[in-house]
C-alpha cells in the first residue's frame, strides 16, 4: 500500500512541478512577441496515478487566421495614409499653391497692359513667368522625390518578405522533422516563432494559410499565388521596372528565379506592400499627370496667343515657353529598332489629357494605335490610329480617333506588338524652361489697326479688327502684311463693297450683318488669317483702311487676350467624351480639382483606416482573449499549485513515514 | 471576455496616443488660424476657398487697374478743359476781329493772340503722360500727334485711330484713352459753294454768290448734296437762268436748275435790286438779261482747328486781303471754331460718362471684395472660441487617461501574496 502511495506521491508531484513549470514560463514570457499561452492537462492513469502531461498551446486557429487578415487591411490603411498625409499636407500648404504663382503671373500680364510701352511692367511678367517654371517644377519634384522614396521602401519591404518567407519555410522543415516524435511539446517555441514570421509576412501583404502534412503551414498570397510549398520549397517577390525602369513592378519569382517572374496584380494586394503601390497608383501617378497638364495647356496657349501678336520691337511674337520633348520608354519584349520622342503639338495643348499614352504597332505598315492608359495601367476610351510613313504622329496624321494634343517623332523600324510608352505630362512638368527673359518678347500689341477715312459720311466705323492666324499668308517676315494695306470702299449698290490691296481690286456682295468682312471677300483675302467687321451704315463712298501696325506700342489688344487666358478653358477633364460635352476646364480649377482629389482619397482611407481599425482591435482582443498571459491568473495558477505541490510532496513524507512505522514493526 | 496584460497595456497606451494626437491638432488650429489641416478633413470646402482666394487675388489688380486708368483719364480731362478753354478765347478774339471799326494793324494785333492761342492749343495736342508717351495718338504713343508741314503750310495728324481699353472688373474694360482723329480731326468744316465767284454766260457779266444764312443754307446743303462717288460732277452744280422781264419796266425773271434740268417744283422768282435770295444765300448779279450763272455745292470736309486757326491768323495778319475774302474766313472759323468746341465737349461727356462707369464698377468690386472675402473665411477660418474651447477639452481629455493609466496600472494579485 505504501508502494502504491509512494508512487502516487511522486506522480503527483512530478505533475505538480510540470504544472509550475508551465506557469512560471507563461509569468516569463508575459512580454515576448508572439508566444502564446501554454497549459498542462494530466489524464489519470489505471493504477490511480497522474498520467502523463500533456502541455498544448492555447490557440484558436480561427482567431488567429482572422487576425492575420485584418492586420493586413489595417497596414494597408496605415501605410497609405502615413503617405498619404505628407502629400496631402503638402498641397494643403499655402506657399506651394501653384493658383497663388498662375494668378500673380496674369496679374503682371495686367499691369504691363496698363502701360505697354514700358519695360518695366513687361519685365515683371517675364520674372513672374520664371517663378510659376521654378514653383512647377518645385511641386513635380516633390512628387517625384515620393515616387523615389516609394521605390526604396518597396525594395526594402520586399526584402523583409523575403527573408520572412524564407524563415517560414525553414521553421516548417524543423516543425515536420520534429512532429509525430516524443519531443514535440518541446517544438512550441518554433510554432511560435513561425506563427509570428506569418504574422509579420501578414503585416507585409496579405496571405492565406492552409495547414499541410506534418505540421507545416503552406503560405498562399491573397490572390491565390503560392509562396510556400511543401518541403521548403518557395517563390520570392521582385521589383522590376518595365518599360520605365523608375516605375517598379511587384513579380513574384517562381521556382526558383528559372522561370517568368509572374506579375502581381498589384491593385488587389493588401498589406503595407499594397498600401504603398496603392499610395503610388491612385496619388503620385494622377498628381504629377495633372501638374505636367497643366503646366503644357498653360505653356502652349501662352505661346499661341502670343504669336498672334506684336511685341515690343515691332516683329510678330514668338514662343515664351519651350515646350520640351521627352524620350518614349520602350517595353523590353520589344524587337524592333523603332525610337520616338513626344512632345505637344503647337496649339493643341488643350486637347492633351492628364494620362500615360501606349504606341502600339499593328499588323498594317507604318500604321500604330495610340491607347491612353489610366494611373493602374488599364487601357482608357478607344485607341485611335495613325499614319507614320512621314515619321510624325500630330493632328494631321491620324486615321481614325483623335492625336490627344500629342506629336511624336518616329524613328528607326518597328515590328508589329512592339510597344512605347509614353509619359509627357509626368516628365514634362519639370523641363518647361522659359524660351526668353526679355521683356520686349512679350507681344502685346496687335499686328494691325484698322482706319476710318476722314470724310467718311456714313455712320459706320470699321472694328479693331482680329487676328487668328499669323503662318496663313497674310504677313510677311519683314514683318508687314503680304500684300500691303487693304482698302474698302462702299459702293452704290446695295451690300456690295470694293476691296483694293496690291493684289489687286475686286468687288464683292456681303450677305448682312457686315461681319467678317475679308472672309465675305473671297480669295485671296480670305487666307490672309485676320478680318474684321462694318459695324453701323456706311454711306456710298465712304472708305476704310487696314494696315500694319508699325509703331502701335500702346496699343495691348494682343495683351487683352493673353491676359484672359486666366479665365479660359484650357486644361482637359476626360479622356472619354463626347462632342457636346463640357469638358475643359481653368487653370485654376484644374489645380483646385487635383487639390481636393488628393484631399477626398486621402479623407476616404481615413474613414476606412479607422474601420479596419477598430474591427483590427477587435481581431486582436479575441485571439488575446485565448492566447494571452494574463499574470493575475497565473498568480492564482501559481499559488494553486504550490499547495498541491506541498500537498503531494506531504503525501510523500506520509508514504515514508508509514513505511518507516512498517520497517521499525518488522523489526 | 478574457483579458491578457499585453491587451490591457495596449488598450490604454494607444488611449493616451490618441489623446495626445487630439491635443496636439487642436493646438495647431488655434495657433494657425485654420479650421482645417489638411486638405483631407474638408475636400470640398477646402476647393471652394481655393476658388474664393483666386478671385480676392484678382480683385486686388483690378484695384490697381482702376487707380492707373483714373490716372489716365484725370490727366485727359484736365487737358481737354484747358483746350475748351482756349477755343473759348479764340471764338471772343473771333467775333471781335468782325468789327468793322478796326483798322490793319488792330486785326493784326488780334493775329498775334490767336497765334499763341493756337501755339498753347497745339502744345496741348501733343501732351504727354508721365512716361513721357503721347496720349493723342492713338497706338503709336511714341509719334508726335500734331506737326506742322512746311510744305503744305497744314497741320497733319501723325497718328492712328486705337483705342487703349484697360480691364477693370470680371469681363469689365473701358477705353482709357481718345485718340486725335476721334477728337480733333471729325471737326466738320463750314457748308459752303465751291467759289463765291459764279460762272456767268450769256448777257451777264459777273455774278456773285454768298452764303449769307447759315442756318438756312446747311438745311438746304444737307437735304440735296448728292454724295454718291460714281455720281456725275455736275450732279450738285445749281444754274441760275435769267430771263428778261416781259416789258422794261418789269423786274427780271429767274428759274434755278439743276444739274441742267429744272427742278420740280420749279424755283422760279423775280429778280429784286439785281440780288436773288435762294436757300440762304445770296446772289448779286451784274449785267443784263436774259444770261445764266451757274455755282456747285461743295463737297462737306473736316477741318481741324489748328488749321482753322492758322488761315484766320494768316488772313487777319495779311494787309492787302480784301474785306470779302476776310468775311468769308471769318465765317469760316467761327462755325468751325464753334464745331471744334462741341467735338471736345462731346468728348468731354464720354470722359465724364466712363469715369462714372469706373467708379460704379470699382464700388461693386469693393462689395464683391468683401463677401468673397467673408466666404472664404466661413469656409476655412476658425472660430477662435470653439477652437480654445476644443483644445481644452482634449486636454481635459489626456489628462484623465493619464491619470487612469497610472492608478490601474498598479493593481496586480502579486502585490497581496
Amino acid at each position: 500500500m505504501s508502494f502504491n502511495l509512494l508512487n502516487i506521491a511522486s506522480s503527483g508531484v512530478r505533475a505538480s512541478s510540470e504544472l509550475l513549470q508551465t506557469t512560471s514560463k507563461n509569468i516569463a514570457n508575459v512580454n515576448t512577441v508572439g508566444y502564446v499561452r501554454e497549459r498542462t492537462e494530466f489524464t489519470t492513469m489505471v493504477d490511480n496515478q497522474v498520467g502523463r502531461g500533456e502541455t498544448y498551446r492555447l490557440l484558436n486557429e480561427f482567431a488567429q487566421s482572422q487576425l492575420n487578415r485584418d492586420t493586413s487591411n489595417k497596414s494597408f490603411f496605415d501605410q497609405f495614409i502615413t503617405e498619404a498625409n505628407r502629400v496631402d499636407t503638402i498641397f494643403s500648404e499655402e506657399s506651394n499653391n501653384l493658383s497663388t504663382g498662375i494668378n500673380s503671373l496674369f496679374n503682371n500680364v495686367q499691369e504691363a497692359l496698363n502701360q505697354p510701352s514700358s519695360t518695366v511692367a513687361r519685365s515683371l511678367v517675364m520674372t513672374d513667368a520664371q517663378s510659376l517654371i521654378d514653383q512647377m517644377d518645385r511641386l513635380s519634384g516633390i512628387v517625384l522625390d515620393q515616387k523615389s522614396v516609394v521605390n526604396e521602401q518597396l525594395e526594402i519591404f520586399s526584402d523583409e518578405a523575403n527573408s520572412l518567407i524564407q524563415s517560414i519555410s525553414t521553421l516548417n522543415q524543423n516543425i515536420a522533422a520534429v512532429n509525430g516524435t516524443n519531443n514535440a511539446a518541446d517544438a512550441s517555441s518554433t510554432y511560435n516563432e513561425r506563427d509570428k514570421a506569418i504574422r509579420d509576412l501578414s503585416e507585409l501583404i496579405d496571405i492565406e494559410t492552409l495547414d499541410g502534412p506534418n505540421g507545416e503551414k503552406l503560405v498562399f498570397m491573397g490572390t491565390g499565388e503560392a509562396v510556400v510549398m511543401q518541403n521548403g520549397a518557395f517563390n520570392l517577390f521582385s521589383m522590376t521596372g518595365d518599360p520605365d525602369p523608375n516605375f517598379k513592378e511587384f513579380t513574384l519569382d517562381v521556382n526558383g528565379g528559372k522561370a517568368v517572374p509572374l506579375e502581381v496584380d498589384v491593385s488587389k494586394l493588401k498589406g503595407k506592400i499594397g498600401g504603398l503601390l496603392a499610395f503610388r497608383d491612385d496619388i503620385l501617378v494622377p498628381a504629377q499627370n495633372q501638374i505636367g497638364q497643366m503646366g503644357l495647356a498653360i505653356a502652349d496657349a501662352f505661346n499661341e496667343q502670343n504669336k498672334l501678336g506684336m511685341d515690343a520691337t515691332g516683329q510678330l511674337g514668338g514662343n515664351i515657353f519651350n515646350i520640351p520633348t521627352v524620350g518614349a520608354y520602350a517595353y523590353q519584349a520589344n524587337t524592333g529598332t523603332a525610337g520616338m520622342t513626344a512632345t505637344v503639338e503647337p496649339g493643341k495643348g488643350s486637347e492633351l489629357p492628364a494620362s500615360d499614352f501606349i504606341i502600339t504597332y499593328t499588323a498594317n505598315a507604318n500604321e500604330v494605335s495610340i491607347q491612353p492608359i489610366d494611373n493602374k495601367g488599364d487601357p482608357l476610351g478607344q485607341p485611335s490610329l495613325a499614319d507614320i510613313s512621314t515619321g510624325v504622329i500630330d493632328s494631321s496624321t491620324i486615321t481614325s480617333g483623335e492625336s490627344f494634343g500629342l506629336q511624336v517623332n518616329v524613328s528607326g523600324a518597328g515590328v508589329e506588338g512592339d510597344q512605347f510608352q509614353i509619359k509627357l505630362n509626368s516628365d514634362a512638368a519639370s523641363s518647361i524652361t522659359l524660351a526668353t527673359g526679355r521683356a520686349e518678347d512679350l507681344a502685346l500689341a496687335s499686328p494691325i489697326r484698322t482706319a476710318n477715312d476722314l470724310n467718311n459720311i456714313g455712320t459706320a466705323t470699321i472694328s479693331a479688327g482680329e487676328v487668328t492666324s499669323v503662318t496663313s499668308g497674310g504677313f510677311t517676315t519683314a514683318p508687314g502684311l503680304t500684300n500691303g494695306e487693304i482698302t474698302l470702299v462702299k459702293t452704290g449698290n446695295a451690300n456690295e463693297y470694293q476691296i483694293t490691296d496690291n493684289s489687286g481690286t475686286s468687288t464683292f456682295t456681303i450677305t448682312p450683318p457686315a461681319k467678317g468682312m475679308l472672309s465675305q471677300a473671297g480669295a485671296p483675302f480670305d487666307t490672309y488669317g485676320f478680318d474684321f467687321d462694318i459695324e453701323g451704315t456706311p454711306a456710298t463712298g465712304d472708305t476704310f483702311t487696314l494696315e500694319f501696325n508699325e509703331g502701335g506700342f500702346d496699343d495691348n489688344r494682343n495683351g487683352l487676350k493673353l491676359a484672359d487666358l486666366q479665365n479660359g478653358e484650357l486644361v482637359r477633364l476626360n479622356v472619354e467624351t463626347t462632342a457636346t460635352a463640357d469638358n475643359h476646364k481653368t487653370f485654376n480649377q484644374a489645380y483646385s480639382g487635383l487639390v481636393s482629389d488628393i484631399g477626398v482619397i486621402t479623407g476616404q482611407a481615413i474613414t476606412s483606416g479607422a474601420a479596419f481599425d477598430a474591427l483590427a482591435q477587435q481581431s486582436e482582443a479575441w485571439y488575446e482573449s485565448l492566447s494571452g498571459v494574463n499574470l493575475d491568473e497565473e498568480a492564482a495558477n501559481l499559488l494553486r499549485f504550490q499547495q498541491s505541490y506541498s500537498a503531494s510532496a506531504q503525501v510523500l513524507a506520509a508514504a515514508q513515514e508509514i513505511f518507516d512505522t512498517l520497517l521499525n514493526a518488522a523489526r | 471576455m478574457r483579458l491578457s496584460n499585453n491587451l490591457m497595456y495596449q488598450n490604454n497606451i494607444n488611449k493616451i496616443l490618441d489623446n495626445q494626437q487630439g491635443v496636439a491638432n487642436a493646438q495647431e488650429r488655434v495657433t494657425t488660424g485654420e479650421k482645417y489641416l489638411t486638405t483631407s478633413e474638408a475636400p470640398a470646402a477646402i476647393s471652394q476657398a481655393m476658388l474664393y482666394s483666386n478671385k480676392i487675388q484678382t480683385n486686388e489688380q483690378y484695384t490697381k487697374n482702376i487707380n492707373q486708368l483714373n490716372n489716365r483719364l484725370n490727366t485727359e480731362e484736365v487737358v481737354l478743359s484747358s483746350i475748351n478753354d482756349a477755343i473759348l478765347k479764340a471764338q471772343t478774339l473771333t467775333i471781335q476781329a468782325g468789327n468793322g471799326a478796326l483798322n490793319e494793324n488792330d486785326r493784326a494785333s488780334i493775329g498775334k493772340e490767336l497765334e499763341e492761342l493756337q501755339k498753347s492749343i497745339l502744345d496741348l495736342m501733343n501732351t504727354r503722360s508721365e512716361d513721357g508717351k503721347y496720349i493723342f495718338s492713338g497706338y503709336q504713343d511714341d509719334t508726335q500727334p500734331y506737326q506742322f508741314d512746311s510744305s503744305s503750310g497744314r497741320y497733319t495728324y501723325n497718328g492712328d485711330q486705337g483705342q487703349h481699353s484697360t480691364i477693370i472688373g470680371e469681363g469689365v474694360s473701358i477705353k482709357s484713352s481718345d485718340n486725335g482723329f476721334d477728337t480733333f480731326e471729325k471737326v466738320d468744316a463750314r457748308l459752303n459753294i465751291e467759289s463765291n465767284t459764279a460762272a456767268v454766260s450769256g448777257f451777264i457779266t459777273a455774278a456773285n454768290v454768298y452764303v449769307d444764312g447759315q442756318t438756312e443754307f446747311d438745311k438746304f446743303h444737307q437735304a440735296n448734296y448728292n454724295a454718291d462717288p460714281t455720281a456725275l460732277a455736275t450732279a450738285n452744280t445749281y444754274s441760275v437762268l435769267v430771263s428778261p422781264g416781259a416789258t422794261a419796266a418789269e423786274p427780271q425773271t429767274y428759274e434755278i436748275y439743276r444739274d441742267g434740268a429744272p427742278q420740280s417744283p420749279a424755283i422760279t422768282g423775280e429778280v429784286t435790286d439785281d440780288t436773288i435770295e435762294y436757300a440762304g444765300m445770296t446772289i448779286e448779279i451784274e449785267g443784263s438779261a436774259p444770261g445764266q450763272l451757274d455755282f456747285t455745292l461743295k463737297k462737306p470736309q473736316k477741318e481741324n482747328i489748328l488749321n482753322t486757326l492758322e488761315s484766320l491768323v494768316n488772313s487777319l495778319k495779311d494787309t492787302s486781303s480784301n474785306s470779302g475774302s476776310l468775311q468769308q474766313t471769318l465765317d469760316n472759323s467761327i462755325v468751325q471754331l464753334n464745331n471744334a468746341s462741341e467735338q471736345v465737349i462731346f468728348t468731354q461727356a464720354s470722359l465724364g460718362g466712363r469715369m462714372n462707369a469706373v467708379d460704379t464698377v470699382s464700388a461693386s468690386n469693393l462689395a464683391l471684395n468683401i463677401q468673397n472675402k467673408a466666404s472664404r473665411s466661413n469656409l476655412v477660418e476658425v472660430d477662435m472660441a470653439e477652437a480654445i474651447s476644443e483644445l481644452t477639452k482634449q486636454e481635459t481629455a489626456l489628462q484623465a487617461s493619464q491619470a487612469t493609466f497610472g492608478r490601474l496600472s498598479n493593481l496586480s494579485l502579486f502585490d497581496y501574496l
